[in-house]
């Protein structure tokens, strides 16, 4: 049966579209908000073929239907069409929020996970050109290579982490968008790009294109998809619409593979195809609009090209500029164009120290500090994609300091005299090679100095930063964090994956039905498991965070790194003890891993003092899976397998 | 979507009396009566705010006896939701 037939049968059995209110759904259920539960056909839901079971509770009627469930609910959605009425709801904010908002949102939020990783290499990669600038280094030396590799790898396959996060943010499968993504960066297309042309497009005009191979007969414009961002986030939304449509139609048996066999196929040569050209002639028009200008009016071009230097690295399109510079440095032996971009990552790093002294959200002062370390040396990935642009203003404020200062050099006729590292380690490039200090390399310095003054002081007053409104996912985060709700409890229902737990103890199992206190038998709680302990040693059963241990130290909860929340409650009635026969090693909010000693009780005192000594082990938010396996064993150690938890 | 509805949110504070203040069986208890709303139901303490229909989340709180707590609900059926775990509390917590 197609998902469209079960979808209509759902609807129909639920009582027809008109007793639907509204339809939601978690990671196996359709969660329906009836108008007239009476209406709804429990009995014939419960027996139909698609369907697990039916759930009345919470003032929802819960059609389980396993894990293909977002594939029912689409279809529910179009057979009932429920969107129309949830975009009804939304269109507002959605119309508030704009284009630039929106896409601004989606590039901050899928940089979030790599953010860490981006500081980090962004660091190694400033260090490393330091270094060279002392003279501690060659860059032939093996050192430098290693440190290099380490510093640049990221940067260069940056498509692959975004092609992972991207398709996540889209819903779809987070390797396919990391597959795609590695298509695209792949070293032998890059190697082509740079080899023979066999034919030329457009020649004669701006959009002269050289092709260098066809893909079945189409000729295809490569360009350089490492350290891209835009391509691989165009290339996933549109992979996770395919990869929809197709497991939607695609047999269950065979889903498996032909989903991500067929997805590829489209995207990865559509890809080539499409935004290889459009971001080629972007760039080149771009290249062709700022030579004119600056022959027209220096200091437009200067402020064209300064204020929009960053925006254009975002979209990639930068390099249309980047042969003019090669070929004014070979012809003319210095270049005035990319010279006017100097300021932008000045700009980044005033903008940057801006927020690091504002803001209020700790997660920003910590990232702030590296972002403006390997900002200095000229990296400014780290800056925008972590700072300046989820903020916004102090990225706008930026571009303008930027455009400022890439007057300043436009006017006092500011050039560069070799190729050569990025940011202050740069400043030597602008001495002219005969002339020495020159009009011009003081125009630079004060260029570079205005830029990040005025980003600073801009984004003191005006960045924004603690605002409320800015709808940034790092500092909403963050801000749980530290007033109301604590993020690890509050997401692990949205993010609960699929988990080994392992047992924290040693002892007998015994089934949670026959744990002798109701609330823990009746599943109130949630799945779970007993265990008889033979020792009074509890151990972690997975990596996480202790998200609360009592004060009287009997019951331990803990939020996995997957997002597994899981109550190991040593004994019953044990409360009453007050503490006494138990030693915590672990204060609430303490990282753990597997195995690490949590909490010592007296097996024997807790049995003399009338206490059941049996441990249940609860999964609080079993709702949240589709199923919670139980280990089959009679008898188990710390750190056997103990719960399997299944989306 | 934030859409700040304060003044529409029902608040009441308690105190609680019962000796072994919010262990596991109570905040079973709570968070298995605030998953009957729809409303979104938080208990506070000590500055801290969480959503009352997450067992770990309460238990995080560690709510010891003589502990003033507030629980607020926002939504549809925000009084039903108050009444209900308010019925709660006064059975089992406190006043």
């Amino acid at each position: 049966m197609s998902y469209n037939e079960l979808a209509k049968e759902i609807i129909e059995l639920v009582g027809g579209k008109e007793n639907v209110s509204s339809v939601s759904h978690c990671i196996t259920r359709l969660r329906f908000h009836l108008k007239d539960e009476g209406k709804a056909n429990t009995e014939a839901l419960n027996n139909h073929d698609g369907v697990v079971t039916v759930r009345q509770s919470a003032g929802q009627y819960q059609v389980v239907i396993g894990n293909h469930v977002p594939n029912v609910y689409q279809a529910v959605v179009e057979e009932g069409g429920f969107e129309a009425q949830k975009q009804q709801n939304t269109e507002e904010t959605e119309e508030k929020k704009g284009l630039f908002n929106k896409f601004v949102d989606i590039i901050s939020n899928i940089f979030i996970p790599i953010l860490p990783l981006l500081m980090a290499t962004g660091i190694i990669k400033g260090f490393n050109s330091l270094f060279v600038a002392l003279g501690w280094m060659e860059t032939t030396s093996g050192t430098y290579q290693l440190l290099n590799a380490i510093g640049d790898g990221f940067f260069t396959f940056l498509p692959i982490f975004l092609g992972y996060t991207a398709m996540k943010k889209f819903g779809g499968t987070p390797f396919l968008g990391m597959a795609i993504a590695a298509a695209l960066v792949h070293p032998s297309l890059a190697g082509i790009a740079e080899g023979e042309t066999i034919k030329t497009l457009f020649s004669g005009t701006i959009f002269e294109s050289p092709v260098q191979i066809t893909f079945l007969g189409i000729p295809v414009i490569l360009m350089s998809y490492t350290s891209s961002v835009v391509p691989i986030i165009f290339a996933t939304f549109f992979a996770s619409k395919v990869e929809r449509k197709f497991q939607a139609i695609i047999p269950t048996v065979v889903k498996s593979f032909i989903v991500p066999f067929l997805t590829l196929l489209i995207i990865v040569p559509i890809t080539f195809l499409v935004i290889g050209p459009i971001a080629t002639w972007i760039a080149q028009s771009i290249g062709a609009g700022v030579s004119a200008i600056y022959d027209f009016a220096p200091i437009v071009a200067g402020i064209v090209i300064g204020g929009f230097w960053q925006v254009f690295v975002i979209f990639g399109v930068h390099w249309g500029l980047i042969p003019i510079y090669y070929n004014n440095l070979a012809v003319q032996g210095s270049d005035m164009l990319i010279a006017m971009t100097f300021a932008a990552s000045f700009a980044q790093i005033g903008a940057v120290l801006g927020v690091w002294l504002t803001t209020k959200n700790k997660k920003l002062k910590r990232l702030s500090f590296p972002a403006f370390i390997s900002g200095l040396f000229g990296v400014s990935e780290p800056a925008i994609y972590g700072i300046t642009l989820p903020l916004k203003r102090p990225f706008i404020i930026s571009c303008i300091a930027s455009a400022v200062g890439g007057a300043i050099i436009a006017v006092t006729g500011a050039a560069l005299y070799s190729a050569g590292p990025l940011g202050i380690l740069k400043i030597p490039t602008f001495i002219h090679p005969e002339q020495g200090i020159t009009t011009g390399f003081w125009g630079m310095l004060i260029s570079i100095v205005v830029a990040f003054v005025l980003a600073f002081v801009l984004t003191l007053f005006f960045g924004g930063v603690n605002r409320k409104d800015k709808g940034v996912t790092v500092v909403d985060e963050e801000n749980k964090d530290q007033t109301d709700e604590n993020p690890v409890i509050a997401h692990a229902t949205e993010t609960a994956q699929a988990e080994n737990i392992v047992s924290p103890l040693n002892g007998e199992i015994i089934p949670l039905a026959e744990v002798p206190d109701q609330v823990f038998a009746s599943e109130a709680m949630g799945k779970g498991i007993g265990i008889n302990p033979a020792d009074g040693q509890v151990k972690s059963p997975v990596n996480g965070i202790i998200t609360t241990i009592f004060n009287t130290k009997h019951a331990i909860g803990i939020t996995s790194d997957q997002g597994a929340e899981i109550l190991i409650h040593i004994g019953i009635d044990t409360v009453q003890l007050d503490g006494k026969h138990f030693t915590a090693h672990i204060n609430q909010g303490d990282q753990i891993k597997v195995g690490d000693l949590l909490v010592e009780f007296d097996v024997d005192a807790i049995k003399k003092a009338g206490y059941p000594v049996i441990t249940p082990i609860i999964v609080t938010n079993s709702n949240a899976y589709g199923d919670i396996e139980l280990t089959a064993s009679k008898q188990v150690n710390q750190g056997d397998l103990l719960l399997i938890t299944k989306k | 979507m934030t859409v700040e509805r304060m003044n529409e949110m029902k608040e009441q504070t308690f105190t609680i009396t019962a000796e072994t203040g919010v262990h596991a069986r109570p905040a079973t208890l709570l968070v298995n009566k605030a998953g009957q709303f729809e409303s979104e139901i938080e208990i506070g303490y000590n500055d801290k705010k969480v959503n009352l229909k997450s067992i770990m989340g309460v238990m995080s709180l560690g709510i010891p006896k003589g502990a003033q707590i507030t629980v607020s609900a926002d939504g549809s059926d925000e009084e039903a939701a108050l009444a209900g775990v308010t019925e709660i509390i006064k059975e089992h917590l406190g006043e």
